[in-house]
């Protein structure tokens, strides 16, 4: 009775230090896995933390086989009383010398890595990363490089899917319009707080095509655990062929597609007051603006643009595809996932389900503080997007109306 | 029977030869009260003592609501999309959690036995500043109770408890839970605050003759290093939370940043006064730890001046870490780098602790009771959590780790199976001490089994949760982002969900240990040296009289009971029983001091912190109930100064015999 | 029995009750007000009940001949100033009320005052028959407001006297006033303190002469106005917009926000040698056109390195309001600093509500004055 218990009392801490040590095993393709790094900022990341997992591995073991052993080995069995000595000078130096070497092994590759992970003067490519409540916009300015090299000759406003070329030094300039996020790609490189009236800088690049997901990390109030993102890495020539895309001028829905045209003058006078689409015109005639800042806390809605072109919405918390589409392109190769993403949303692959609950109370499936009777709280603006009251014929044709921004 | 000398009273009773009214007992229940054995003794008492019980009973209350938020956050996270809780209410949650835990639970019960036994072991009558110390801890009641009444009055805080700016402001948060959390932790701060410098003063001054500052028992060390923190730590949160008071109750515009505010000040404010924090919670486990790994191991404590200023090298060091929360706030690589150097330094005394743990034990003869088996699960499970420490202290690798269920991993296995573990050792340690009876071993060693599984079970989890990119404070997860094949973030997360109940479960069995030990009549009465005891505290009645030694002991020795107890031989230096611990105090008994002078009773330490909380509701509601508190902040402070440490005659009841001069009495029978 | 004590608190806590009752039909009811002053009530009759009950915790006072026949129980016919006080305070109210509402206010305050004295004094007067006790136990109860609310009144005349004189010197003479003043309280504390044996009457004395010299000086000031910067301050009203225009204004020399400037900008603007460019964390080059967020507080710094003084103006569009009836209203959205000498640093903050393609004219960052300095904002 008595070993076995002491037997548990040591197994414990070994048990749990062998998990924490044998951690990459146990993750089978977690998308926010930060042992699997798929770009070099965040394999040099790797490359740090490994060695300091063992050492620090190592340095329990002793300690607990220490433990262990005094417990098996001192326990009262009826022995004289222990002499009463307070210390051994030496062996006190001995023992407080060892961590301060070992600490200083440590700390030599992590000065390295800091000032290596905050270089800048290699960029290739600047996006804007711009957080609110509770999603993200990246917009990427047409100058400099971005516009000389990577042809993105107007500036273009996305929100949900960061896309970048891979093998492509891009900095990211991060910034709030309201409280504290934080931007994380665990793949692609440790998380840095967008913080309103500051701008951060985050290097990103991406080793290989493919998708990587991400989620806030600063605690961002009501929505925080659904502000979620996903960076998007095409190769060189598909992230051509994604620009030209995004840039290509609007056109209205086809006289045939009733249904959509129908939702092109339902999303006019129902969401284009926040959500901007580049190129709708008003009724009269005029370029639609998008108003933002006088219905929402944040300033800003996502810019629904070629929102088919993304596969998520509502922060990236929804996926537009069905589940089979969506593992289709989760799960395809690097050699074929340009052209599967670049596919956009079908009508086949639409996620109905999800699109039509988020347009018919948006508050309700993701908590936002949109209730009309709270507005003098919110200075008469909403944080985030409230429910409209539409109806079943009126999502539809909202439904075929967005189908068609690709 | 010592002898409690009492001032000559000033008033002669008036009126001499008609029978008059007396003059005290005009003032009705106005009167100062006096020495008395019903329950509302307690709540006018000064008695370190009773303080110290009535800390550590509202601190374990609060654990046991702070315990019940926290299995509420675990129940949301069993499964996928948690419907237990909506985002409001699960970020209320998590908020009050850290909150109650950190504030309320794990601060007042290391003040509860730092209040006890701080006098004790350094053979004091009582604290420097016996009022001063009962108005601390009713701030520290009525501001938890205050604190929780949100709960109640429209949601509690709902900011996390590091409440980051601009989230923290009215148009973000436009309930009043914040504006109760920062009054409610302002009103608990000037508890932490003058019990700080109440047992500053007390451990400078008032040790026993011959208990030089490196005779002190490491417990009273740890608590002394932990008051010098707060002295320095607590005015910093104040600050920062007057600034949150005036920017959400004021519109001042402290972290608005299109006033060209930057949030990232309250950032720096914060974390200035969490990182000691941090140490304030975890040092006095440490000193209790470190007073019983001796006891039950028969050796002195290894190294015990290397333990000590390892302890004072923290306190100093704490100061200079705060930043290595905020690797992701953008700092720049400089100070992230000096940060980052900075916290490995702490990492060195923090582990010449756990060497000099283990080389106690080390040689020893081990006896495995159950407050030695929290001390050694304590040593375990801390080394757990200062390795994962180390990890993220790495800068880079910070980046990855901080906010998520690593972190929450790392600082439960350093406050929980460090500092709380550290507590319940304490309990069963002292419980004979304060409750002359023993909490049962065996129901102990189920409570104790039942914790450390429970502990290990949820938080151990948490480490893997963390790594595969689980973000902290998440009211809900998706199965999108748990990964593949059995061993999924999914699985962990219930691994942990029901770890908090094995946790919960053992939580309880400590409860019941307790309601088992004082209503059974099978449990009898403990020794008077239980454990074999080293220290000051074991050599005077259990539980102590108001006074706490009849004979304050003249101290020539670290350990002086054991020495008392204890001799050594020259010649084989084989070590003998010499006295019992019934002798030690029948010889020191048997002269007792004639001059003892203990503090009276007081109604305006209850009062004037009552006044306080209605400051905060008439800030919260109405101007008002403001001005009214105000008021009565001023009038009982103005009662406390007018009215004498020591009560006059005419408030005692029957009133003394009067003599004429100067006079004695015995001392009042007391509960 | 109703006893000297359980009387006192019965009192309170009647007028308590009639304060919850007033407070109810002023507030039109559901306010928390009524419920702390009815909880107030119950809890002082409560207390009161005790006291009758436990008869003042006096075991004697249950001998009733003892108690009439006792010197307490004489009522004794003294002078008292009370009665001329509360008319006084009763007639200030009438006059007020008719009159002026701050008359009014002075006039409920002196008779709650004069009632609460009259009260403490009738209570503590039956206390004892000794009166040198009865003194303490009234002292006792009302010293605790007492005193109080004297040293705020008489903090409240010197803080106003103060800083009425202080308004009105001159800057120059202001500095060597306070440093003289201060110099005289720090000369009297520190004597005071090392002569421990000076008279209480001759301190007491000496300080009534002072505020008395202070009031009567700072009502002399008040009189005389204020220093004319401040007049014509007040005139333009400190804190309002102004048109970013080429006129001269009094600025600071060190800009405002210069801390928060250097730890979040989002651009840095600088006039070197004639010639207008920006530099942007994540740009590595001299910026002729920038990107800011839409709807996102933006600081912009602007570093004059010109020999002369110059401002920056930051033209971000406009606004219109419609107004009804086809008229609307325009207004430029303008931010500027003011005008910097060489080597100057000043920032402004700016949130930019819509994206530049909504807007006819590109927004800009101009210096005027300076011919072709000019950067161009791209808003998405």
């Amino acid at each position: 009775m008595k070993s076995s218990r002491r037997w548990s009392n040591i197994s414990k801490p070994v048990l749990a230090l062998s998990s924490l040590v044998a951690v990459a095993g146990c993750a089978e393709d977690a998308p926010q896995d930060t042992w699997q790094p798929a770009g070099p900022n965040a394999k040099m990341i790797d490359d740090l933390q490994r060695p300091i997992f063992y050492i620090a591995g190592i340095v329990g073991v002793i300690v607990f086989a220490a433990v262990a052993w005094a417990i098996f080995r001192f326990r009262d069995r009826g022995q004289a009383m222990p002499e009463q000595t307070h210390g051994k000078p030496a062996l006190e130096v001995a023992l407080t010398v060892i961590p301060v070497l070992i600490l200083i092994g440590v700390s030599v590759p992590t000065v390295g890595t800091i000032f290596d992970l905050a270089k800048t003067d290699d960029t290739e490519m600047t996006i804007n990363v711009t957080g609110q409540q509770w999603w993200w916009e990246y917009d990427y300015p047409a100058v400099g490089d971005n516009a000389e090299v990577y042809g993105i000759s107007d500036p273009i406003v996305t929100a949900g899917q960061l896309v970048i070329p891979e093998d492509t030094k891009v900095l990211l300039r991060v910034t709030s319009r309201d409280v504290i996020h934080s931007y994380w790609i665990p793949k692609l490189n440790g998380k840095k707080d967008s913080v309103p009236g500051r701008v951060h800088l985050l290097r990103m690049e991406g080793s290989e095509p493919g998708i990587y997901a991400g989620q806030c990390t600063e605690f961002c109030g009501l929505s925080h655990a659904y502000m979620r993102m996903e960076a998007v890495v095409l190769s060189k020539a598909d992230y051509a062929t994604w620009v030209a895309n995004q840039l290509e001028a609007y056109s209205s829905p086809s006289a045939g597609n009733v249904s959509a045209v129908e939702g092109e003058k339902l999303f006019l006078q129902q969401c284009a007051r926040c959500h901007q689409v580049n190129g709708l015109l008003n009724a009269d005639g005029t370029p639609n603006v998008a108003a933002p800042d006088q219905y929402v806390v944040s300033g800003a809605a996502p810019n629904l643009t070629n929102l088919m072109t993304r596969n998520t919405f509502a922060g990236a918390s929804w996926d537009l595809l069905t589940p089979e589409c969506r593992d289709d392109v989760w799960n395809a190769t690097p050699g074929e996932f340009g052209e599967k993403y670049l596919a956009g949303v079908s009508e086949d692959c639409l996620n109905q389900k999800d699109l039509r609950e988020w347009l018919r109370n948006a508050p309700e499936k993701k908590p936002m503080y949109a209730d009309p009777t709270k507005l003098t709280e919110t200075g008469g603006r909403y944080r985030g997007m409230p429910a409209l009251g539409l109806t079943e014929d009126q999502i539809s044709a909202l439904v075929a109306y967005l189908l068609e921004l690709k | 029977m010592a002898i409690i000398e009492r001032p000559s009273s000033e008033v002669a009773i008036a009126g001499g030869s008609t029978i008059g009214v007396k003059p005290s007992e005009a003032l009705g229940v106005f009167k100062r009260p006096v020495a008395s054995t019903s329950w509302r003794d307690w709540i006018v008492t000064v008695d370190h003592k009773k303080l110290g019980i009535m800390y550590g009973v509202a601190a374990f209350f609060f654990f046991i609501v702070g315990g019940l938020e926290a299995v509420l956050i675990r129940m949301q996270l069993i499964a996928p999309n948690g419907k237990v809780l909506n985002a409001d209410q699960y970020n209320q949650m998590f908020t009050m959690h850290a909150t109650t835990m950190v504030f309320l639970f794990v601060m007042p019960m290391a003040a509860a036995f730092a209040n006890y036994f701080v006098p004790l072991q350094i053979g004091a009558r009582d604290v420097a500043f016996p009022r001063i110390n009962a108005f601390g801890f009713w701030c520290f009641l009525f501001g938890g109770i205050f604190l929780n009444t949100a709960w109640f009055l429209g949601g509690a805080a709902d900011g996390g408890w590091f409440m980051y700016a601009p989230n923290s402001s009215t148009l973000f948060s436009p309930s009043h839970g914040i504006d109760f959390w920062s009054m409610g932790l302002q009103i608990t701060g000037i508890a932490s605050l003058t019990g700080a410098i109440n047992l500053i003063v007390t451990s400078l001054n008032m040790r026993a003759p011959g208990m030089k500052m490196m005779r002190m028992p490491i417990f009273t060390w740890m608590v002394l290093v932990v008051q010098f923190l707060l002295l320095f730590a607590i005015p910093v949160i104040t600050v920062a939370l007057f600034l949150l008071t005036f920017q959400r109750s004021f519109d001042a515009t402290f972290f608005d940043v299109a006033s060209g505010a930057d949030p990232l000040l309250w950032q720096h404010l914060f974390w200035i006064f969490g990182h000691p924090e941090v140490y304030i919670l975890i040092l006095p486990s440490f000193g209790i730890v470190s007073e019983i790994l001796p006891v039950f191991s028969k050796k002195p404590l290894f190294g015990y001046p290397i333990v000590a200023l390892s302890g004072a090298a923290i306190g100093f060091v704490g100061w200079g870490v705060w930043a290595h929360h905020m690797f992701a706030s953008g700092l720049g690589p400089v100070s992230v780098t000096v940060f980052s150097m900075a916290t490995m330094a702490i990492a060195v005394p923090t582990g010449v602790k756990i060497v000099n743990w283990v080389m106690t034990m080390w040689g020893g003869k081990l006896q495995f009771t159950v407050p030695m088996l929290f001390a050694i699960a304590l040593v375990v499970q801390f080394t757990i959590g200062g390795l994962s420490g180390v990890t993220h202290a790495v800068a880079p690798s910070d980046t990855q780790q901080t906010d998520t269920y690593y972190i929450v991993a790392h600082f439960h296995y350093v406050l929980f199976g460090g500092a709380i573990f550290g507590l319940f050792a304490g309990f069963y340690y002292w419980w004979p001490k304060m409750f002359r009876k023993q909490l049962s071993e065996s129901l102990g060693r189920w409570n104790f089994w039942l914790m450390v599984v429970g502990m290990n079970m949820t938080f151990g989890p948490m480490h893997m949760l963390g790594l595969q990119g689980q973000p902290r404070r998440m009211s809900v997860w998706t199965e999108a982002r748990a990964g593949e094949g059995f061993f999924n973030l999914g699985f962990w997360n219930r691994i942990s969900s029901i770890g908090s109940l094995v946790l919960s479960l053992g939580v309880l069995l400590f409860i019941i240990n307790v309601a088992y030990t004082h209503k059974s009549k099978k449990v009898a009465i403990a020794p008077l040296d239980p454990w074999d005891g080293r220290t000051l505290e074991w050599m005077t009645d259990s539980p102590p009289k108001e006074h706490n030694f009849d004979t304050i002991p003249t101290v020539n020795n670290l350990d002086e009971f054991f020495h008392r107890k204890y001799a050594q031989d020259g010649t084989t230096h084989e070590i003998t029983q010499v006295a019992t611990a019934e002798e030690v105090l029948a010889e020191m008994n048997s002269h007792p001091d004639e001059h003892i002078h203990m503090p009276s009773r007081s109604y305006w330490p209850i009062l004037l912190a009552l006044a306080l909380p209605i400051i905060g509701y008439g800030l919260i509601y109405n101007r008002i109930i403001l001005a009214v508190g105000v008021a009565m902040v001023v009038a009982t402070m103005f009662g406390w100064a007018m009215e004498p440490s020591t009560a006059a005659d005419d408030d005692f009841d029957p009133p003394a015999p009067g003599d004429g001069g100067g006079h004695t009495k015995e001392l009042a029978p007391l509960g | 029995m109703i006893t000297t004590g359980s009387k006192f608190l019965y009192g309170l806590g009647s007028a308590t009750a009639v304060a919850a009752i007033l407070w109810f039909i002023a507030n039109d009811g559901g306010s928390i007000g009524v419920v702390s002053l009815a909880f107030l009530a119950v809890a002082l009759f409560f207390m009161g009940v005790i006291a009758s009950f436990v008869r003042d915790g006096h075991v004697l006072s249950t001998d009733t001949d003892a108690h009439a026949s006792s010197n307490a129980a004489q009522r004794g016919v003294g002078r008292s100033w009370f009665p001329v006080g509360t008319a006084f305070s009763a007639g200030m109210v009438a006059i007020g009320s008719v009159s002026s509402p701050g008359i009014f206010k002075v006039g409920i305050c002196l008779l709650f005052a004069m009632l609460g004295q009259w009260l403490i004094k009738n209570w503590s007067d039956r206390a004892s028959s000794d009166a040198a006790y009865n003194e303490k136990v009234r002292a006792w109860v009302v010293h605790p407001l007492e005193i109080p609310v004297g040293g705020a009144i008489i903090l409240a005349i010197i803080v106003l006297s103060f800083s009425r004189i202080m308004l009105s010197l001159s800057k120059e003479s202001g500095l060597i006033v306070f440093s003289v003043m201060a110099a005289l309280v720090l000369t009297f504390g520190s004597m005071v303190s090392v002569r421990r044996g000076a008279s209480r009457r001759v301190i007491g004395a000496v300080a009534g002469v002072v505020l008395v010299a202070l009031s009567g000086t700072g009502i002399a000031f008040a009189l005389d106005g204020e220093r004319h910067e401040l007049v014509e301050a007040a005139a333009e009203d400190h804190f309002a917009h102004r048109a970013c225009g080429e006129e001269a204004e009094e600025t600071d020399e060190d800009a405002a926000r210069s801390v928060s400037a250097k730890s979040s900008v989002a651009a840095t603007v600088i006039l070197r040698d004639g010639r207008l460019f920006a530099e942007m964390d994540g740009w590595n080059a001299e910026l002729t056109s920038i990107t800011l967020q839409r709807s996102n507080p933006s600081t912009i710094l602007f570093v004059n390195e010109d020999d002369h003084e110059h401002r920056m103006v930051v033209a971000y569009g406009k606004i219109v309001e419609d107004l009804g009836g086809g008229v609307s209203k325009d207004t430029v959205l303008e931010a500027c600093t003011s005008l910097i000498t060489k080597g100057g640093t000043q920032a402004v903050s700016i949130v930019i509500p819509k994206p530049s393609f909504a807007s006819e004219e590109p927004y800009s960052i101009t210096v005027p004055g300076v011919e072709g300095a000019s950067i161009e904002i791209q808003v998405p």
